[in-house]
């Protein structure tokens, strides 16, 4: 195994490994002493390095055969004879006194911008074979961040001179915000970066920032920005033009010839660097501040007064107020009146002089808000004066300007809210419509539709947009509310009131416009429906609907939380729409869809259809304000009920889900359609008419699309959806092809934080309802993603609420309905691997057994196999003690990760518990890597002090942190109630040593929300104990306090009942 | 009676190169960038001795210029010819009275505009006026307005030493316009306590404080060798020798989360070319068209939602999938 370091020095990354194979000491030197570094001696050599790299996906390979090979000098913490290895090695610090040596090691030298192709590749994508060290992931984080700032455009043009004459390069320009982020990133340097020469953090991180940068932005911008010149090329180009041309080609150089040229050259630098220099913002602890203020309300007695028509006047006084403000605490602010009488807030104590501070950042604001310049006339300005048309300017443009170069700005509440828009109110035709009983209406019921205009809340009437048409200014009060009147939307709803406001549509209709959100220039800003289909786009029908009972047959108790998710997936499926059941993890996804299939099968065959509703009155075109974009899927109503369910998951989780299905609904028929001898054909097929659930994976859901999609299944269901956020892959494109009545979506990872996959899952449950990938792009992710736009953002929450159902942990409705520790299980699969290895120690041991010649032989051998198929269910690694490779080999090491990840996805802390310190220190640098939190791992040879550190981390930690313990030093004396989570990886088949464990989390407060997960591997021995456990019988008394040498005493006959491997431990 | 032995002339001569002159500023910051310096640098130009002017240039450009001290109403340098024993220089113009000083105070501090500006590293082009009104003009009219002195047998002024000199001169004034008004006779922190006296806004501060003492001001920036932004305002931050980073060498000091965080994209600017719009790009034409222009273009590009970039491949769609697939 290696583990690869990188560092940013001679102008390009420099990486190298250490690898596990190789001796920890060099050959100690004879003879005379000598200072002269010596070769590291577990240091991979340039060759192997670039071999490791070439066996990877690409872009790996063709990065490896673009590096050079080189050797450098490093200074590493060294213990005698030997560097200090890695702690991603994994091997024991030695207990020698540590000091800094010199060591000769190999490296692979890449330049820009293969160099950021690699760390972008080894960062970001898990290898099988590497482990990637903190010093790339960092350099990663570098790359990132540099390409940030020229995406941003925070990069002028430079002309550097080096060794080898000129070079036109993009350098990046911080500002404040980076600059404080720049200097947390220099804080955050491991010094490893630093081994190459013991360059100050800063200054190093400074050259590879501006290399960095340079580098994206020639990425980014490709092409010349110059055309292409027509005609005869000019002897001569001119040196600016050449160094503007430089600016986007690979090469960089500006070729200096002439004394002419050099003399133009050192004039264009040296002007080049003068604006560079000038574009940086001072970063400090106090910027400048600017305030927008509306002008008081008018007199109660003067015309245009509240209530009247509404007010306005083009010379109404706005001001800017101007002030400093803490760049720390945004709310600190002092007006520029108090800094200008000499006051100074406790939070401006360290600065000598506040109103030089507020000057110099009105001198350079100045500059973008021409304004401002009037106003430093005055000795000591408190304000911008701005007529209406000027704060509009402000609102739009000069604000967002000012915010972007770095300068603080404080608009209004109501900006960019409070616009004029459509309304929708809708009516049922029929009475007595509750979402009650959901099922007896459709998305084909009429309903009596009205369109107002409004303005936020407030109704507006066509003679008073006639009058704010009239006064033809941009910002109006209406009714005391400033408003921002955009040219556009006025005309569009002048445009309105010419067309039909009111008649009948379909539910459907009203759910589309919804989502359509009006015509481009006449946003749709509310929609007020009564009834169920109220409930259903206000989010929350799963509050109004009548809780489902537990469905017969269904082997255990739904929670009142799950009766309502069960009622919630019910109701959308029978409207023919698609969920997302996007609960917390731990809330029982898993049983609501059990309970969802249970009930349709319970329920008799679907009542025929409704009455053949009239098609939709569809409005002629003229008369609808809303172009309806009428997915198909959405004009049938079907009760979802007939036919199998079809249950893609990762591979990981089948053993999980067919387990928790014979389980819950043990009257289902199951089909687990996986395995190289998976059914095929008629025998498929019949196979599946026959059955209630079907279970398969995203991978061979993809490979028998075909087949598959032959059914006609009453529902498709996505577990762990976040496999299909990426819509382009196979499998996305798979699962959506599928033919289903219903589609649900299941995912416990937060949607709304990656707008793309949450477009990618909402266009599996309900396919086109949110517009092209393209539009979607335009219209949310980029607003909501790049600008922080809150009214994009609250528009997309409006559109998808009526599909998504999360409920947390944490609210307040779901605490008080969960028990006072949860505690699941979590089935795994075997490998292949483990399955053999599995088979062979059994075997080994049943064919040994009985030549035991006595009960201590026979008891001993039954101990060290009982350990070994632990072992083996952890890791084929673990077993064999041999350091391989860890990703990829163990269905429970697969598990763990997801689960994981998920806890921090959460921002939660866990214990993981393991009964063996070996496996710790296999997990510790691959979980550490992997799931990317911080990893703690005490054990029994953690002294005192680094237990109690490790203990205090953990608990004061404000980010997730996952304790690794190991269960003998863990058990017992320690306080780690900050953990919601407690796992054990493996089982001690003591139940009161894994309760005293476990309790470490509830130690004080008695929290509520602890979950505890226990992680059994199917068709093992694990499956078999867990269950005698569980069942407490004959051998209860036995298990508990002896620890596991009880198995010993199992006869020979038991013993092969409970260590044999069954066929379904392996999912293929 | 031997003939007469001839100096040559020192024009025609080599100057002895230098190592360590001023020669680092002249190169970072144009010569004559800024209108204020470009005013001075026109004064000299009036004399109309193009080719001294242009070998004074260049001698402040390769960094003759030895030593280079600004003080009130006067310039001390010195400058490095072809004779082994640099020559001495000296500018001087008439400072201003105390009370015409006093003036221009009570003026400059009747708006604050004055005092953002130059804070901002820019002379506003009011104060002209404002020194005009009070009966000393900014900028020198002429040659008789300054005192030119240099040690070298060159008898024309401004000879190329002095040339050299007053181009470091304009530099420093385009650093810092605050030099200008330092040289005329008032440093940049008597002045600002004085403006800050002046102002009518009751206050009790007592003005004086030492030079550069407050933070985050545009203050002179120093000479940075290979022109980098990032590397002044990351300076001050050096990390712990390595010799004393060994317990934790390998590691960063954050969560891997954390650090992922500091490199999190930030929100776009309104405008893709807002740092263009925030100072002014040289005056460089590029094909007839001015640099802002030119360049424009490419940060609409680099802002450009589909633009190149390095992106990490990303993960498989079903990465918990690839493991044990083997079906």
């Amino acid at each position: 195994m290696l583990v690869v370091h990188g560092m940013w020095a001679y102008g390009a990354v420099q990486v190298w490994a250490e690898d596990r194979s190789l001796p920890p000491r060099a050959v100690p030197r004879h003879g005379r002493p000598s200072r002269a570094p010596r070769q590291h001696p577990f240091a991979a050599g340039a060759a192997e390095l670039a071999d490791a790299l070439a066996e990877l996906a690409e872009p790996l390979p063709s990065l490896a055969r673009k590096a050079v090979d080189d050797e450098l000098t490093l200074r590493l913490p060294t213990a005698g004879d030997g560097p200090l290895a890695s702690p991603e090695l994994g091997w024991e610090p030695p207990g020698e006194k540590i000091v800094l040596g010199p060591w000769r090691v190999p490296v692979l030298v890449l330049e820009l911008p293969a160099a950021a192709e690699l760390l972008a590749a080894l960062a970001d994508q898990p290898q099988p074979d590497l482990v990637t060290g903190a010093s790339l992931g960092y350099l990663a984080v570098v790359a990132r961040f540099a390409a940030d700032l020229a995406a941003r455009g925070r990069v002028l043009p430079v002309l550097v001179a080096g060794d080898d004459g000129y070079a036109a390069r993009w350098h990046p320009v911080l500002a404040p915000a980076d600059a404080q982020r720049a200097r947390d990133l220099a804080d955050a340097m491991p010094p490893l970066c630093r081994a190459a020469g013991d360059e100050p953090a800063g200054a190093l991180l400074a050259r590879a920032l501006d290399a960095f940068a340079d580098s994206a932005a020639r990425t980014r911008l490709q092409a010349s920005l110059l055309p292409a010149r027509r005609g005869r090329r000019p002897a001569r180009i001119a040196l600016p033009e050449r160094t503007v041309a430089a600016l986007t080609t690979p090469d960089a150089r500006v070729e200096v010839e002439t004394p002419e040229d050099a003399a133009e050259a050192e004039d264009l630098a040296a002007a080049l660097a003068g604006w560079l220099a000038s574009a940086q913002l001072p970063a400090g602890p106090v910027r400048t501040c600017f305030r927008l203020v509306e002008p008081p309300p008018p007199d109660p007695g003067a015309p245009g007064a509240p209530g009247a028509a509404p007010a306005t006047s083009q010379d109404a006084d706005w001001r800017v107020e101007l002030a400093l403000q803490s760049t720390e605490d945004p709310s600190l602010m002092l007006p520029a009146a108090d800094v200008w009488a000499g006051a100074g807030g406790g939070w401006l104590a360290g600065d000598a002089h506040p109103d030089e501070q507020l000057l110099a950042g009105l001198g350079a604001a100045a500059r973008l808000f021409p304004a401002l310049d009037e106003a430093l006339r005055e000795a000591a300005p408190a304000a911008v004066t701005l007529d209406t048309t000027g704060a509009l300017r402000f609102l739009q443009d000069t604000g967002p300007l000012l915010a972007g170069a770095g300068f603080g700005v404080l608009l209004p509440d109501w900006a960019r809210k409070a616009r004029l828009g459509l309304r929708l109110t809708t009516r049922a035709s029929r009475s007595g419509a509750s979402s009650g009983r959901a099922a007896q209406f459709g998305l084909q019921d009429l309903v009596q539709f009205r369109y107002d205009l409004a303005v936020g809340d407030q109704l507006l009437s066509p003679a008073e947009l006639a009058e704010l048409a009239a006064m033809k200014v941009p910002l109006v009060r209406i009714r005391g509310q400033w408003v921002e009147l955009d040219d556009a939307h006025l005309k569009a709803a002048l445009k309105f009131l010419e067309r039909r406001q009111s008649g009948t549509m379909t539910a459907g209709e009203v759910l589309l416009a919804g989502i359509a959100g009006g015509p481009e220039d006449l946003p749709l800003t509310a929609v007020e429906a009564e009834g169920w289909l109220g409930d259903l786009l206000s989010g929350q029908a799963d509050r109004r609907l009548v809780p489902m009972a537990t469905p017969r047959g269904f082997g255990g108790e739904l929670r009142p939380y799950q009766q309502r998710g069960l009622a919630w997936l019910s109701f959308l499926g029978d409207l023919g729409l698609g969920a997302v059941l996007a609960d917390d993890m731990g809330l029982g996804k898993t049983v609501q869809l059990l309970a969802l299939v249970a009930a349709s099968r319970a329920k008799p065959e679907p009542s025929p259809p409704p009455p053949a509703a009239p098609p939709p009155p569809a409005a002629p075109p003229d008369e609808c304000p809303i172009q309806l974009p009428i997915a198909s899927s959405m004009s049938h109503s079907s009760l979802a009920g007939g036919g199998p369910t079809l249950l893609v998951c990762p591979m990981s989780l089948v053993g999980n889900w067919q387990r928790e299905a014979e389980r819950f609904t043990p009257d289902l028929r199951l089909h687990v359609h996986h395995g190289t001898d998976r059914l095929a054909g008629g025998e498929l097929a019949a196979t599946v008419a026959g059955a209630d659930l079907v279970i398969t994976t995203y991978g061979v859901a993809t490979r028998d699309r075909a087949a598959l999609g032959q059914v006609k299944w009453a529902r498709v269901v996505c577990d762990e959806a976040q496999a299909i956020k990426n819509h382009a892959t196979a499998a996305a494109r798979a699962v959506r092809a599928l033919p289903a009545s219903a589609r649900i979506a299941m995912t416990g990872t937060p949607v709304e934080n990656q707008l793309s996959e949450l477009w990618s899952i909402m266009d599996f449950a309900n396919p086109g309802l949110l517009g092209s990938a393209q539009a979607f792009r335009e219209r949310y992710a980029i607003p909501v993603e790049r600008h922080g736009d809150p009214e994009a953002a609250g528009e997309l929450r409006r559109i998808t609420r009526p599909f998504v159902l999360r409920r947390l942990k944490t609210d307040k409705s779901i605490i008080s309905d969960l028990p006072e520790k949860q505690e699941m299980k979590v089935w795994c699969n075997l490998t292949q691997e483990q399955a053999s290895l599995y088979q062979a120690t059994v075997t080994d041991m049943l064919s040994r057994i009985d030549d035991a010649s006595d009960d201590i032989t026979r008891r001993g051998l039954v101990l060290a196999t009982m350990a070994k198929l632990k072992q083996v269910c952890n890791h084929p690694a673990h077993l064999l003690g041999d350091g391989s490779r860890l990703p990829g080999r163990s269905g429970k090491l697969a598990r763990l990760e997801e689960i994981c990840e998920e806890i921090v996805a959460d921002g939660d802390k866990a214990l993981c518990f393991t009964q063996y310190a070996e496996f710790g220190r296999m997990l510790l640098p691959h979980l550490a890597a992997r799931i990317g939190c911080e990893v703690l791992f005490l054990h029994g040879g953690t002294s005192k002090k680094q237990r109690d550190a490790m203990v205090a981390r953990f608990q004061e930690a404000d980010e997730p942190v996952l304790f690794l313990l190991s269960l003998k030093a863990g058990g017992t004396g320690l306080n780690l109630t900050a953990a919601s989570h407690v796992i054990h990886v493996d089982r001690w088949w003591n139940p009161a040593v894994e309760e005293q464990a476990t309790d470490r989390a509830f130690r004080i407060g008695q929290r509520r929300d602890v979950q505890v997960r226990k992680f059994v591997c199917v068709g093992t021995l694990e499956e078999r104990i867990d269950a005698m456990i569980e069942e407490k019988k004959a051998l209860a008394e036995q298990i508990v306090g002896t620890g596991e040498s009880w198995l010993a005493g199992l006869s020979t006959a038991r013993l092969r009942e409970v260590i044999t491997l069954s066929p379904d431990a392996v999912p293929e | 009676m031997s003939p007469p032995r001839y100096f040559a002339f020192p024009e025609s001569s080599r100057p002895i190169p230098v190592d360590g002159g001023v020669k680092a500023r002249s190169r970072r910051g144009a010569i004559g960038e800024r209108w204020w310096s470009r005013r001075f640098i026109a004064v000299l130009e009036s004399y109309g001795m193009s080719g001294r002017l242009q070998r004074g240039r260049n001698y402040a450009r390769k960094g003759q210029v030895l030593e280079f001290e600004l003080s009130q109403g006067k310039v001390a340098a010195r400058v490095q010819g072809s004779r082994p024993q640099p020559y001495t220089v000296s500018i001087g113009v008439l400072p201003l009275t105390t009370a015409q000083w006093r003036q221009v105070e009570r003026r400059l501090a009747s708006q604050a505009l004055f005092r953002a500006k130059l804070l901002a590293g820019e002379m506003p082009a009011e104060i002209e006026e404002v020194f005009a009104d009070c009966g000393t003009p900014l900028f020198p009219r002429s040659a008789a307005d300054l005192t030119m002195r240099c040690s070298c047998p060159d008898w024309e002024v401004p000879c190329k030493h002095l040339a050299a000199v007053c181009y470091v001169l304009a530099e420093a004034f385009d650093d810092d316009p605050f030099a200008m008004l330092a040289w005329r006779g008032k440093g940049r922190a008597d002045l600002l306590a004085a403006l800050r006296q002046a102002a009518p806004a009751d206050r009790g501060t007592d003005g004086r404080y030492p030079e550069g003492s407050s933070p985050g001001l545009a203050a002179p920036v120093t000479a940075v060798e290979g022109v980098s932004a990032t590397r002044p305002a990351l300076a001050d931050v050096t990390g712990p020798p390595l010799a004393r980073s060994l317990a934790d060498f390998w590691s960063s000091g954050l969560s891997p989360a954390r650090l992922r965080a500091l490199a999190a994209p930030a929100p776009a600017p309104v405008v893709p070319d807002l740092l263009l719009r925030m100072s002014d790009p040289p005056a460089v034409t590029v094909r007839g068209q001015d640099l802002r222009d030119v360049l424009a273009p490419a940060y609409e590009r680099l802002a450009a939602d589909d633009a190149a970039e390095v992106t990490p491949s990303r993960r498989a769609a079903s990465p918990r999938e690839a493991p044990t697939s083997q079906a």
